[in-house]
């Protein structure tokens, strides 16, 4: 679902000429051979929408072959532009549905014809793929005294975001409430039970959480050390009393038995390291 | 149901006067159908 592929659709019918035609023959297939030989401006922004993945965005209330309906879709969910020099430059983009009335007015109940915006031209004008012009499917220039309005369908899908508002107090209420006595946090006296918790108490705790983590990791990685150190002592003392004793085999041996054991580390202060 | 929609007033509407030279400078010359496909196309 994107602008992009809504003008690549577009663009593979450049050249396409009477009617009915192939965009026609599929909008009859679900609609009714009424439009078989209809005005097919709109019936074709409907097949390129359908074909490109962009129904959901560009047909918000199914297919149009009427554009008086179509625009009126877009004015409904608030997307849509007069057709003014001002609003060209400032709001219109590729992919946008381009409404005309060749009478001049930006009256939505008086447009004649659409197509789809391919280009903004700095002069504030239109280059646009349309279908049915000249009952052919071409690209046109179009000046803001033709152009109704326009409308720019939710392509990227912002309409389903959640509002940075929104985002920022969901946010604030994971980083925020009230402290329990079960936490970890208030068993180590971190924070005090029923304590309010607030975004920087939360990085607070956080930040306690990290250095209490620290402080314990080089704990047993001294723990370690001395062990190592104990055994070795062990093992020279043993080779002091039998040459026979090989220092450096018996680490070995040691450290290979050592790495057979599994370790649980528990975080609550008196609770040793055990083995098992 | 989707409505059947009225034959446009005034066939394919006023034409820019300089719409064929900002087309050429956007995608080259027309084919000889006066289409301007530009680079890439591919027909559907």
């Amino acid at each position: 679902m994107s602008r992009a592929e809504i003008l690549a659709q577009a663009r593979r019918w450049l050249g396409l000429s009477g009617r009915p035609n192939a965009l026609t023959r599929a909008y009859a297939d679900r609609n009714g051979a009424e439009f078989l030989r209809a005005a097919w401006c709109d019936i074709s922004v409907t097949e390129w929408a359908r074909r490109s993945g962009n129904a959901a965005p560009v047909l918000p209330n199914g297919d149009r072959a009427w554009t008086v309906e179509h625009a009126k879709d877009g004015q409904s969910l608030g997307r849509w532009h007069a057709g003014t020099v001002e609003n060209i430059k400032k709001f219109a983009r590729p992919g946008c549905v381009a409404f005309f009335d060749w009478g001049g007015t930006n009256v939505v109940d008086a447009i004649d014809h659409v197509g789809v915006i391919e280009e903004v031209l700095p002069d504030g004008r239109v280059q646009t793929i349309e279908a049915n012009t000249g009952d052919a499917c071409k690209r046109r220039v179009r000046g803001a005294d033709v152009l109704a309005g326009f409308w720019d369908p939710d392509y990227e899908g912002e309409d389903d975001m959640a509002a940075i508002d929104e985002i920022a107090d969901e946010v604030y209420k994971r980083l925020t409430g009230t402290v329990t006595p079960d936490v970890w946090a208030a068993r180590e006296g971190i924070l005090e039970a029923g304590m309010k918790v607030d975004p920087k108490t939360f990085m607070r705790q956080v930040w306690a959480y990290t250095k209490d983590g620290y402080a314990q990791t080089r704990a047993i990685l001294a723990r370690l050390d001395a062990q190592d150190a104990t055994i070795r002592a062990l093992a020279e003392a043993l080779a002091a009393r039998d040459a026979a004793v090989d220092v450096d085999a018996l680490m070995a041996r040691i450290r290979a038995e050592i790495g057979q054991i599994t370790v649980h580390l528990d975080t609550a202060p008196e609770t040793p390291v055990s083995g098992s | 149901m989707t409505a059947l929609p009225p034959e446009p007033r005034a066939g394919a509407g006023p034409t820019e006067d300089d719409e064929e030279a900002v087309l050429a400078d956007l995608y080259g010359e027309p084919d000889e159908d006066g289409i301007y496909r530009g680079t890439g196309h591919e027909q559907g």
